[in-house]
């Protein structure tokens, strides 16, 4: 079985305290940085949790705006990256919060499981399969009430250490395991067992 | 290990975020149970679905877009302060949008009254010259009664719904025109409030100014820092915070007759009065009192 961790420094580098101290003196170089390093994130996070390619667009800028009025505020407490994702999530709480968990229905209700993931070299069948799935997949993300997909959205999308999702979330360690393992619960459950 | 693992201890386990102490023996136990292990198994499915999921980039117009946003939000760093002011829609608090409609509707029902009341005194102009306090006292007090809406009322007003509303303002413009007459209209320009209303304090007041100075509510109404304005044409903004505002407010949006055309409260208007979008950002201490011909309104916070 394979255990995986993916181990990031979660104190602030150097390198951000810099690149935030150049956003301070007006260096309009240093804020393209932010966005570059962090804007797929950015878009990832906002399109799992809003389900929608254009609602992702808006909440991205919206959550760049943000980070560049607040940016000079930030003290290094955390990670640039922790931090940029904390703004991004309370920028996707406000918007999503209004809506109904339920209201991206499962792209094909009362189907089978999902398809196992296609080898490399798959034929144009596959690839239909595998997009179809993708699509069913982030369907059934969107049924999760948003304090599990924050969760696993965090983990197993976006890759961060429970340390950092804690961080982000502002939660403590049990509490953030708990929601991971009932976030992918109630997933395994709308996707009807991934084979 | 009896019994078996819970949802949260296999998630955990299956991200290695168990302490090495705990997580040897459930290794141990995961061999033996087959239950256990094809939960963990189902959990590691579920997680690898989502970790094959594509993971884009935001489209190129996202940052095209960001881009043209910082750039207006950096020329609106650079810009002046007092610039916002033209530009206050966007955190107008909705009281103050109401007051500030209020506000509007009073000026145009009171520009238009003022417009008779000009055609009127120029006719007489040439009557008399220098007219008595007794003869001012009884033309103001026959001057056409505009009824100020409720947030432009003094609490005694409010109070007896009766009472005219011009009877202070028309007392008040006594006080105004001595005011004015105790220094050159264009030194009252050049010079702050403050020290306007200490020559202005320093003139003789009406027995209805000292009525006046004192409201039913017990606090005191200062219209001694209203000055009186440059000409007979203009309108001028007075601040009791000591501060000169613009002044034209009226004449500033345009002709008369635009004036008088009923606009709601847009941003356009505000643009076109700067001065109101002033009062509106509170950069004034309220309340502020404003000269328009024969009256004054107050515009309360």
């Amino acid at each position: 079985m394979e255990a995986i961790t993916l181990d990031f420094a979660v104190a602030p580098g150097r390198d951000d305290l810099d690149l935030v101290e150049r956003h301070r003196r007006g260096d309009p170089a240093a804020f393209d940085e932010v966005y570059a390093r962090h804007g797929r994130m950015v878009y990832s996070l906002a399109l799992r949790l809003a389900g929608d390619p254009e609602e992702a667009a808006d909440l991205t800028q919206d959550i760049f705006l943000r980070v560049f009025r607040h940016l000079g505020g930030f003290r290094g407490r955390s990670s640039l990256k922790t931090w940029v994702y904390q703004v991004g999530l309370n920028q996707c709480r406000s918007r999503l919060g209004r809506k109904r968990p339920d209201q991206q229905p499962l792209a094909e209700e009362g189907a089978e499981g999902v398809a196992p993931l296609p080898d490399r070299g798959r034929g144009p069948e596959e690839l239909a399969l595998a997009a179809d799935a993708s699509r069913r997949v982030a369907a059934a993300l969107g049924r999760l009430p948003l304090v599990f997909r924050e969760a696993v959205v965090l983990r197993d999308i976006e890759g961060l250490s429970y340390e950092e999702i804690g961080e982000v979330l502002e939660l403590a360690p049990g509490t953030v395991r708990s929601r991971i393992a009932r976030g992918r619960e109630q997933l395994r459950d709308l996707l009807g067992g991934v084979a | 290990m009896s019994g078996h693992l819970n949802t949260e201890t296999l998630s955990a386990y299956l991200d290695g975020e168990l302490a090495a102490g705990v997580a040897a023996p459930l290794g141990a136990h995961l061999t033996a149970c087959a239950d256990c292990t094809a939960r963990l198994e189902d959990l590691q499915a579920t997680a690898a679905t989502l970790r094959n999921l594509e993971r884009p980039g935001p489209p190129l117009a996202v940052g095209e877009r960001l881009r043209r946003q910082l750039a207006a939000e950096r020329q609106r760093r650079q810009r002046p302060l007092w610039l916002d002011a033209l530009l206050p829609w966007r955190s107008l608090q909705p009281g103050l949008a109401a007051a500030a409609l209020v506000f509007v509707t009073a000026l145009l029902v009171v520009t238009h009254f003022e417009r008779v009341a000009t055609r009127n005194a120029e006719m007489a102009a040439g009557k008399s010259e220098m007219r008595s306090l007794e003869e001012r006292e009884r033309e103001a007090a026959a001057a056409p009664t505009v009824e100020l809406p409720p947030a432009l009322r003094t609490p005694a007003e409010r109070a007896e719904p009766g009472t005219r509303a011009d009877s202070q303002a028309s007392v008040t413009t006594q006080e105004v025109a001595e005011a004015g007459e105790t220094q050159s209209a264009d030194a009252a320009l050049e010079q702050p409030a403050d020290a306007v209303s200490a020559q202005a304090a320093a003139a003789p007041a009406s027995p209805q100014a000292a009525r006046s100075g004192v409201s039913a509510a017990g606090a005191p109404r200062d219209f001694s820092r209203v000055v009186r304005e440059r000409t007979a044409a203009e309108r001028t903004f007075v601040s009791t915070g000591g501060r000169w505002l613009e002044r034209g407010l009226a004449l500033e949006a345009g002709p008369v007759e635009q004036v008088e055309r009923a606009e709601p409260l847009s941003m356009e208007l505000l643009r076109r009065w700067p001065d109101l979008g002033v009062l509106l950002q509170d950069r004034v201490p309220l309340p502020v009192r404003m000269r328009y011909g024969e009256r004054i309104l107050e515009l309360q916070p």
